[in-house]
């Protein structure tokens, strides 16, 4: 028997799933995490360490072709997923595991309009090394990659800030730029895009940054194609809590803030409470009874309060001790909330804000803007700024209008306006959101973001 | 303690065959730390087993496929997923499997000590290699860990070879045939446990493989050196903890049990705390520990030394 298929057949059964999460596709990444959880089967946190490329829900055109690249540098033997619905998620798993054991090659992402170069094809044997650095979209394919096609491996995510004057060095990978530093040095620069495909990052959000060294100097936030379909979370935790007619939204509320709280762990390093929340979260979803999920989730609060390790690494970031605190504070009061639901439903009518006057105004600014976020990056080691990042959690599911051509054109304030448009509270989260953080000089930090190409 | 040189005997080591058991023993051991480690979490998880984890873990490394990247340095690179199991290898080569190591060197400890540097080289080169951005930074993360990390480290081992005056490994297990030497220095020795998961980036020092950059300095690894670079992790976890049971354990010594199966309990028993230490704690920053490792553990490990030198002067050593 051939020892190669054997081992192939044994391999698939614990394959490694890398989940591109499309924005307003929670829902299916959730099922997704579960489904995974329940099986044992990891999460891949790069490309390198993927068998099953799985999307969930339905990527939107740059997103497709980001995917697109990102397939291809994903080693042999591959499988490749899309999931637009919960319910589907077993189905396509089994088939993904099946066609990995049985050395089905896997068709992939459908190449769209925008890729029509050609592909070196694959051969299906596994020791021959593909060029995962093929460049699928080639009129911005040669900005801002050298030293960083892993960043372009990761999320074939392109810097598309045109017209700067580059050197062609062997290989079509520009020098980087220099730039002054912080300390007033010049030193070379060098702009990455963060995301989409990079693990426990908020769905469809692209951070162009400019780093020296691992420091980021300028900071842009976007975010990829228009949502398809609707939102999972509820709109505002506040929103959720104080018209606490559906324990169903009170739960999500709830699962919401344990997703964003497993997600600030696992990129703290700290895998162990990560899955904790993760799991919590789950049962939360899965609709297990109330009383052992509360009780767990105050547990897990404390634990992690009480590090005094996490509060030493935490302490003196930028905004992210905060931020955090913040974090835990909404997952406990939702909690709170759905564990004591009389507080929520005798009245819902009346003025639900003024009935718990210490914990609206907190959740109100518990989400962070896209342009705060975009300010508070610069300035940030890499490390930090992706502790930023989880932290703030910001919004990236909604309804926004707009074609997806011009994702770039459509900046933050765009986003916020139509954010603003679709959810009711968005007005005063962002007041929250200034008070805030009141030292820091807001604007400077954005106008740097845009003041460069 | 009356003749402070104890005498090797004249076959000191082990039979030359055991260099090509070494890394099998090695393996063995690492593997299973690894099965018990993915049980505990799967047990923690709420499911059942766990303990073929590592067996389909190598499995799909193997059949899976090589990658390039552009403008790589491919030669850093598949080097440094090779050097650190390598590495580890060499490191074990001086550790007593019982009561004889496979190398008797006479400078053993400095031996051991410069194998496991190997793994900064490694460590760098596999993130230097792929030409990529979270790749390389994890790379970098690692050589700020080595600066933090190595200084005390250095001073731990040194005061265990302080207190054999002796730098050769059977000496200082022999030196601690009254009193092992975790007792007379506790501080190297809790230090030299946080060294040995920072060398191996392991557990709360695993920064430079960390998620926040999408795996690190193993982000791009695949297939077959991806299985050289995180097995040779687990190697090189294993080699450090077997070496604190010579260092400060008491070799092989214990009762009822031979030798060699005390040196296998005690060093699955280190193993143990240090796999423990990764689930407790949260990844620790080297921007935030190099201030503890340079202000705080420096001074400890050199006042434990000078304790150490004291006592062995008070006893007529020198």
């Amino acid at each position: 028997m051939d020892l190669r298929a054997w081992l192939r057949r044994y391999a698939a059964r614990r394959p490694h799933v890398l989940i591109v999460a499309t924005r307003n596709g929670a829902a299916v990444r959730l099922a997704v995490e579960a489904e995974l959880a329940r099986r044992d089967w990891p999460i891949a946190t790069t490309p390198a360490d993927t068998d099953v490329l799985l999307v969930a829900g339905i990527p939107g055109p740059e997103l497709a072709t980001m995917i697109e690249a990102v397939w291809e540098t994903v080693p042999l033997p591959r499988a490749y997923a899309t999931v637009d619905a919960p319910d589907a998620v077993e189905r396509k798993l089994r088939r993904a595991s099946a066609d990995l054991a049985a050395g089905r090659p896997s068709t992939g992402p459908a190449p769209s309009a925008a890729t029509s170069l050609p592909e070196p094809l694959e051969d299906g044997q596994g020791d021959k090394p593909q060029q995962p650095d093929e460049d699928p979209d080639e009129q911005h394919g040669e900005h801002g990659e050298h030293d960083q096609h892993g960043e372009h491996d990761q999320h074939g995510e392109h810097d598309q800030h045109g017209g700067r004057d580059e050197m062609e060095m062997p290989g079509g990978l520009p020098m980087a730029d220099l730039g002054d530093d912080r300390d007033g040095l010049m030193l070379d620069q060098l702009p990455v895009a963060l995301g989409p495909v990079l693990p426990d990052w908020p769905a469809g959000l692209v951070l162009e940054v400019a780093l020296q060294g691992d420091v980021v100097q300028q900071a842009r936030a976007r975010l990829v194609d228009d949502p398809l379909g609707e939102p999972f979370w509820p709109p505002g935790t506040s929103a959720a809590l104080d018209h606490g007619d559906s324990p169903g939204a009170l739960r999500r509320a709830v699962a919401q803030e344990l997703d964003a709280v497993a997600r600030f762990l696992a990129v703290a390093g700290w895998s162990a409470p990560a899955a904790r929340a993760r799991r919590l979260r789950d049962r939360q979803l899965a609709g297990d009874p109330l009383e052992p999920i509360c009780a767990s989730i105050e547990a897990l609060v404390r634990q992690v309060r009480r590090s005094r390790t996490l509060r030493r690494m935490l302490r003196g970031l930028p905004h992210v001790p905060v931020l955090f605190a913040l974090r835990l504070d909404a997952l406990e009061h939702a909690a709170a909330a759905l564990h004591e639901p009389a507080a929520g439903t005798v009245t819902p009518a009346a003025a639900p804000s003024a009935m718990r006057p210490g914990r609206s105004p907190r959740h109100e600014r518990t989400r962070v803007d896209l342009a705060e976020v975009e300010r508070m990056l610069v300035g940030a080691e890499l490390a930090a700024a992706r502790l930023l990042v989880a932290a703030a959690d910001p919004v990236t599911e909604g309804g926004i209008a707009g074609s997806a051509g011009d994702a770039h054109a459509m900046a933050l304030g765009g986003n916020r306006a139509a954010r603003d448009g679709t959810s009711g509270s968005g007005r005063e989260r962002e007041g929250g959101e200034h008070a805030m953080d009141p030292g820091s000089e807001s604007g400077t930090g954005h106008g740097r973001g845009h003041g460069r190409g | 303690m009356d003749d402070p040189v104890t005498v090797p005997p004249p076959t000191a080591a082990l039979a030359w065959w055991w260099a090509l058991l070494l890394p099998l023993v090695l393996i063995v051991v690492a593997w299973s730390a690894a099965a018990v480690d993915a049980a505990v979490e799967a047990r923690a998880a709420g499911r059942p087993g766990g303990l073929t984890v590592p067996a389909h873990e190598v499995t799909r490394l193997l059949v899976g496929q090589r990658r390039r990247t552009l403008a790589a340095d491919p030669v850093l690179w598949r080097a440094g997923a090779v050097v650190l199991p390598v590495a580890a290898v060499l490191a074990a080569v001086v550790i007593p499997l019982g009561t004889r190591p496979v190398a008797d060197l006479g400078v053993g400890v400095v031996w051991f000590n410069a194998m496991e540097v190997l793994a900064w080289a490694a460590v760098w080169m596999a993130g230097w290699g792929p030409n990529s951005v979270l790749s390389l930074v994890g790379g970098y993360r690692f050589v700020a860990q080595g600066l933090a990390y190595e200084l005390p480290h250095m001073f731990a081992i040194i005061t265990a070879a302080l207190g054999a005056q002796s730098l050769r490994v059977g000496d200082i297990i022999a030196a601690q045939q009254d009193l092992w030497f975790v007792v007379i220095m506790p501080v190297a020795f809790v230090v030299f446990l946080v060294s040995a998961a920072a060398m191996a980036f392991w557990g709360p020092f695993d920064a430079p493989v960390a998620g926040d950059l999408a795996g690190g300095a193993a982000s791009e690894l695949s297939g077959v050196d991806r299985l050289l670079f995180l097995g040779g992790r687990w190697l090189l976890l294993t080699a450090a903890a077997a070496m604190a049971v010579p260092l400060f354990l008491g070799g092989g010594a214990g009762p009822l049990l031979p030798a060699w199966a005390w040196v296998l309990v005690k060093t699955l028993l280190v193993l143990a705390v240090l796999v423990w230490a990764r689930r407790r704690f949260p990844t620790i920053r080297m921007d935030r520990w190099s201030e503890i490792s340079w202000m705080v553990l420096v001074p400890l490990t050199v006042a434990q030394a000078l304790v150490v030198s004291i006592v062995v002067l008070a006893q007529g050593g020198l």
